[in-house]
């Protein structure tokens, strides 16, 4: 009898039996392991971007506006509550300062700033808009203004502007522009810029000639210089290139308003076709394309790649490239890091036989028509916008405000500090104009620098291959 | 009092405990339909209890996102505008797009070209370390190092090692006297480059190889070499038929991960030059993130989806031909 009892015990113990406490345990587990479940790694492969393929980034330099900062709070004596800012992250201290100096001047409201790279920004932000949980101020790219709009996700920020005497008129007019749709301004610009021309006064010295002035001319006196500049050698510490060219993928931006001093252009100013094709833009890009396969005074696309071109400009290993303000403060850094004494210079673009062009951007602060907060995000933006911030952001070296009192003082020339001429930062807005954007625009430059790369490797001739992108990028407009 | 008695004097089989848990109105047997014991019943949901991590994992980042993406498919969304239903202009244009054949062209040549290559070098890398030979298992976490270096690191160090200017591949061709190539920047060269710089990662694979290496029967072996069976012959009829179940599960493993490649693509070469490395999850990767075509992108997801289990079915089928598995089928 106890021998069955016993294994009926063990049988009835073997078959398992849930008592209560067992119960309770696994939904314990359950309950971890769901939490635990939702942490596991996804399968599908991630990407890490190094760099945005999309982000404006200048052929040798680092990408255009670092990312922002956090935002500070501001709180205005009439509206209240949290005002969530958004923004690329660069010049952060100079934001978070002037956080606190906002908070102590309006203790009602509370700032958040958010900050992502270019690429990632670009993405979330649509993330956050889909999500119908945008910011109350954020960096708007002049690139997306349409899609923005379109969408209908801007608030017009006319009647406030109008309520508060808001001096508009103090800021680069072209910016203003690029904001403003159908008579309706939906940004206050942050930022502008304009391409110019740095060049190396250690390779200038070396080389024996006079650096570069405004009666330079592309196919001339620059050409010219670029193959005095330039050294061939097995040795690569020897050798140095007399200007690295704007090509490859992710740089056509900046090699546009060279195309553009050659009369070309890939869009047709009205934005309703590709002029990809037009003998202008394939002069253009030949005469691009020829700087390194004919006359060899740039490097292959990609060739400089994972390389400090940064570095190799100031050691005079490359003449000259194209970038704008951003890169000023970057090449500093890097001066007092490697303790270079010898500095470097900018010039304004050379002319083409079209003239001279060259081509700026910019960026705004807006507001979205679902913040939760837009008064508040207004006096916020006012707060960006008036002087003393802007002077701090500008006085950083890599910033390029579009408040022209700002602009215009030494805050923004500094002189004493490389480069001499920062003059023509300003002056270049002159003939400064803006890419035409519109919907399938990152799809046609994409069509583009795909196409060009055989030209750019020297395999194709430019009229060959942008015939064929001016064929695939018709269905670009039907 | 009879069930119980059944119960506990008959030890329980699966069979059995199956039966046991048969649902109403179901039975294995020819049996009058009973209601589920208590102890059943605690025993399903002690199961369905242990299974609730994983499914409100699957439920939350797989099926209903999966239900969301064939929905999307199905529309055009680009992130700001709720979707509009389009019914199935995006699976038409899958086909008229230029790009997306090109790109299925560039992963079909990557995979159908790389899956055997990287999985030829795993197998003779495994058959290398399976000797006993002092120090072996130093060669043989070598060997797996570079699995375990992130990929996007590896790939910037690969870049750097076929920069076409300053790397150590053209010096070592300028070494032998040959010319220097392009490497990544040339439209012939550029996959086969990354198939190159894909192997260097097979340390998961090779480990796989190793442990079915080993698991081959010595006695099998031994006789095939009384019965005068050279290396090669023993090679071919003995040990690759006892490691085939696993060689199989490589190759399907290689071309489901090879047919997603993204990341080398993204990082050294952005898809170029003249579009040679657009692969097919890079490109999707654009139209998604860049022009905010979501419909469009879904619909390639599901297209690629197609693609995989179509090539797997397939393999599955073929592998009735040479996978040997030891155990009888049931």
């Amino acid at each position: 009898m106890s021998e069955k009892s016993a294994r009926t015990k063990l049988v009835r113990s073997l078959q398992g039996g849930v008592s209560r406490r067992d119960v309770l345990k696994m939904l314990g587990v359950s309950a971890f392991g769901t939490v635990l479940a939702s942490c596991a790694p996804k399968s599908t492969p991630t990407s890490a971007p190094a760099s945005p393929t999309e982000k404006p980034t200048s052929p040798p330099s680092p990408t255009e506006a670092p990312t922002d900062a956090p935002a500070p709070t501001e709180a205005p004596a009439g509206p209240t509550g949290e005002v969530k800012y958004m923004f690329l992250g660069d010049i952060m201290d100079v934001y978070e300062e002037y956080a606190g100096k906002f908070q102590e001047a309006n203790p009602e409201l509370t700032v958040t700033i958010d900050s992502l790279p270019f690429a990632d920004f670009e993405t979330k932000i649509r993330t956050m808009f889909a999500a119908k949980n945008p910011p109350d101020v954020f960096w708007l790219y002049f690139n997306n203004i349409f899609e923005f709009v379109d969408n209908d996700i801007l608030l017009p920020l006319d009647e406030f502007i109008a309520r508060d005497n808001f001096p508009i008129e103090d800021f680069a007019k072209a910016n203003v522009d690029m904001f403003t749709v159908d008579g309706h301004i939906y940004g206050i610009p942050r930022e502008s810029s304009t391409l110019v021309l740095f060049w190396s006064e250690k390779a200038f010295a070396d080389a024996g000639i006079e650096p570069p002035d405004d009666s330079w001319d592309w196919e001339g006196k620059f050409l010219e210089a670029a193959k005095k500049l330039t050294v061939e050698s097995d040795d690569p510490t020897q050798r140095r290139f007399g200007f690295n060219a704007p090509v490859g993928a992710g740089n056509n931006w900046a090699a546009m308003p060279i195309v553009w001093s050659f009369g070309g252009d890939i869009v047709s100013a009205d934005k309703t076709r590709a002029t990809v094709n037009d003998p202008a833009t394939i002069q253009g890009y030949q005469w691009l394309a020829d700087l390194i396969n004919v006359h060899k005074v740039a490097p292959s696309a990609g060739s400089l790649a994972g390389q400090s071109i940064g570095e190799m400009f100031l050691n005079g290993q490359i003449g000259m490239y194209v970038s704008g303000k951003w890169d000023v403060q970057v090449l500093r850094d890097t001066m007092a890091e490697l303790g270079i004494e010898t500095a470097f210079d900018v010039a304004p673009f050379p002319t083409g036989p079209a003239g001279r062009m060259t081509r700026t951007s910019g960026a705004a602060y807006a507001i979205p028509k679902d913040a939760e907060n837009p008064e508040g995000a207004w006096e916020l933006i006012k707060w960006w916008a008036s002087y003393d911030v802007v002077e701090k952001l500008a006085l950083t070296g890599g910033m390029f405000p579009a408040y022209l009192p700002v602009l215009n003082s030494d805050s923004f020339i500094q002189p004493g500090q490389p480069p001499e001429h920062a003059q023509v930062f300003v002056d270049s807005l002159e003939f400064a104009r803006p890419e035409a954007v519109f919907g399938g625009y990152s799809e046609l430059t994409n069509l583009v620098e795909a196409g060009m790369d055989p030209v750019y490797a020297g395999d194709q001739t430019a009229e060959e291959a942008l015939n064929e992108v001016q064929r695939k990028a018709e269905s670009l407009f039907s | 009092m009879v069930k119980r008695r059944t119960a506990d004097e008959r030890s329980i089989s699966t069979d059995e405990a199956a039966s046991l848990a048969v649902a109403p109105g179901e039975s294995a047997r020819p049996m009058r339909r009973r209601r589920l014991s208590r102890r059943t019943i605690r025993e399903n949901v002690a199961g369905y209890l242990f299974l609730l991590p994983w499914l409100a994992g699957f439920l939350a980042w797989l099926a209903i996102p999966m239900g969301v993406s064939i929905y999307l498919s199905f529309t055009r969304y680009n992130l700001f505008k709720p979707p509009v239903w389009q019914g199935l202009v995006n699976y038409r244009e899958l086909f008229l797009d230029e790009l997306v054949l090109k790109s299925l062209a560039n992963t079909s040549y990557y995979t159908f070209i790389g899956v055997p290559i990287y999985t030829v070098v795993a197998l003779g890398v495994a058959v290398l370390l399976n000797q006993k030979v002092r120090g072996i298992s130093i060669f043989r976490t070598i060997y797996y190092l570079p699995a375990i270096v992130p990929a996007v690191a590896g790939t910037l160090i690969w870049m750097w090692i076929f920069n076409p200017d300053f790397g150590l591949a053209n010096m070592l061709l300028k070494g032998l006297g040959l010319p220097p190539q392009r490497w990544l920047y040339d439209i012939q060269q550029a996959k086969a480059v990354l198939i190159f710089m894909s192997i260097w990662g097979m340390g998961p694979t090779m480990v796989l190889f190793l442990a079915a290496l080993q698991n081959v029967p010595k006695e099998l072996t031994e006789a095939a070499y009384i019965d005068g069976a050279n290396a090669w012959q023993r090679f071919v009829h003995v040990t690759f038929p006892m490691i085939s179940p696993v060689t199989f599960l490589n190759m399907i493993n290689g071309f489901i991960a090879s047919f997603q490649i993204f990341t080398p693509a993204y990082i050294a070469t952005s898809g170029g030059p003249a579009n040679a490395t657009l692969f097919y999850v890079l490109y999707l990767f654009r139209v998604a993130i860049q022009y905010l075509d979501f419909g469009f992108a879904a619909a390639m997801a599901w297209l690629l989806f197609f693609i995989i289990l179509v090539l797997t079915l397939l393999q599955i089928y073929l592998s009735r031909r040479w996978v040997y598995y030891e155990v009888a089928p049931d």
